[in-house]
């Protein structure tokens, strides 16, 4: 799933909502990270009715011009629960990783037990098997 | 209708007339939606002489590319046949490259520590070495095989890597130099990013039938072999050069196509497009085998009549071909969002 696709589902799940709610219903949600166009936006739209993820929801006619509301349906509703899944399971793997590591500095000086003899520095059978340079 | 209105509905022709059909009232309402202000005088004055941001006109041009390719919305089956047929022009062009790479890497490897120039007494004499560009090349055969196996980041950003650097490598070598270089240095540098684009139309959803691109890989290191294995003088006057290899392979495939009784008319567009690029790549060596001098000149003169000729005629035969296809197709229908 793309990630306006995701924003857009995201969107609906809150309630039927028409174009431009989307489009700032995506504002609010991503921290104004994405920025939907109109031209994405009903690209993105027509996809997922189609496929089945939303439909229209009702009409209204405001200012003389058609407003259409859009739901998620179950179908678009269990996709993105399992997207949500999908990227919630790997934001955790992430995060645990995280709580092992400590930044290195590049370039630091090797510490004394670290040199070889004669100044040469000895390789690790680790970095030899992974390739790599000490 | 104010003026912004009619200016944005100017943009939305820009769209496919079905999609348009469906979506233009709601996607008008939402952009003056996205413009309202609530000071009545900026109100006023956005409706008389406001213009749609370039953000947003850019958006509707993109989405109607992408919808004529089938890369959004609902696919019809015109936009998949534009669609397939520039996803084969994509590979065909990775294939180009990987086959190009394998073949001069392996001729290299084969003549590794030979002198150079074989027929030229040259002091102190040049050995053929692998030097990291050749190394760098064979990216293109990760590329392709990174395209055929559904890894298109890695596809898209190995192929941007090679067109940039060979490009600007280019560029800088002949910012100094003749500026004949311009006349036939420029289109080609413009052809390879036109399809470096068109890697932006594979789909992850749409993967290839692996076989059949990685015997054409094979045939095109054959065929790339063979040619470096020609005569020396044959290739240094231009006589076949890589454009008129394109053609030795463009024109009879393009032969096949018609004769087949059941055409997929994706390729047949394909090929329109590959033989058109052909065309203008074989047109901007021309004032290069024009410099040739007089008494070398008659046979590549010759050979490049030949293969403008031989593409124009198949070229033409495909794009008659593609036409008559999309022509036989239903109109799309139009739809409603009731139905």
């Amino acid at each position: 799933m793309t990630q306006p696709a995701f924003f857009v589902l995201t969107a609906l799940a809150g309630g039927p909502r028409h174009g431009y709610g989307i489009v700032g219903e995506v504002a609010d949600l991503s921290g104004g990270r994405v920025q939907l166009k109109i031209g994405t936006l009903y690209g993105v739209l027509d996809r997922l009715v189609s496929d089945g993820l939303v439909e229209p929801d009702r009409e209204e006619i405001r200012q003389g011009r058609l407003r259409r509301y859009y739901r998620l349906t179950e179908r678009g509703g269990a996709e993105l629960a399992a997207d949500a899944e999908r990227q919630a399971a790997a934001a955790r793997t992430a995060v645990e990783r995280l709580r092992g590591w400590r930044p290195t500095r590049a370039g630091r000086a090797p510490s004394a037990g670290s040199a070889g003899v004669a100044g040469t520095r000895r390789r690790s059978p680790r970095a030899v098997a992974d390739g790599g340079a000490v | 209708m104010n003026t912004l209105e009619r200016r944005y509905r100017r943009v939305l022709r820009l769209l496919p007339a079905p999609y348009r059909a469906r979506w233009e009232e709601e996607m008008v309402e939402a952009f003056l939606a996205s413009v309202e202000t609530d000071d009545p005088e900026r109100a006023e004055y956005v409706a008389e002489f406001g213009r749609p941001r370039l953000a947003e006109v850019a958006s509707v041009v993109l989405l109607s590319v992408r919808l004529r390719l089938g890369l959004a919305g609902t696919p019809t089956p015109r936009s998949l046949i534009w669609g397939g047929a520039f996803r084969i022009v994509a590979l065909c062009w990775l294939l180009t490259g990987a086959a190009m790479a394998t073949a001069f890497t392996a001729e290299r490897v084969r003549a590794l520590g030979r002198p150079l120039y074989d027929d030229l007494a040259v002091e102190p004499p040049v050995f053929v070495t692998l030097s990291a560009w050749d190394l760098a090349s064979m990216l293109w055969v990760v590329a392709f095989a990174a395209a055929l196996f559904g890894r298109l980041r890695v596809a898209r950003g190995l192929a941007v890597l090679l067109v940039l650097s060979t490009a600007l490598t280019r560029i800088v070598e002949n910012l100094a130099g003749a500026p004949e270089f311009w006349w036939y240095g420029g289109p080609s540098i413009v052809v390879e990013v036109c399809l470096l684009a068109t890697l932006w139309t594979l789909n992850p959803t749409v993967r290839p039938w692996w076989g059949p691109w990685i015997l054409a890989w094979l045939g095109g290191v054959a065929l790339m072999l063979a040619y470096l294995a020609a005569p020396t003088t044959a290739l240094a006057w231009g006589i076949v050069d890589s454009a008129g290899l394109y053609t030795i392979v463009l024109v009879p495939a393009a032969m096949v196509q018609l004769a087949r009784p059941r055409r997929d008319p994706a390729w047949s567009l394909a090929l329109a497009v590959m033989i058109g690029i052909t065309l203008i790549r074989v047109l901007g060596a021309l004032p290069g085998v024009l410099n040739i001098p007089p008494e070398f000149v008659m046979a590549p003169l010759v050979a490049a009549v030949v293969e403008v000729a031989a593409l124009v005629l198949a070229g033409a035969l495909m794009v008659v071909v593609s036409v008559r296809a999309l022509a036989r197709l239903e109109p799309d229908p139009h739809r409603t969002i009731a139905g």
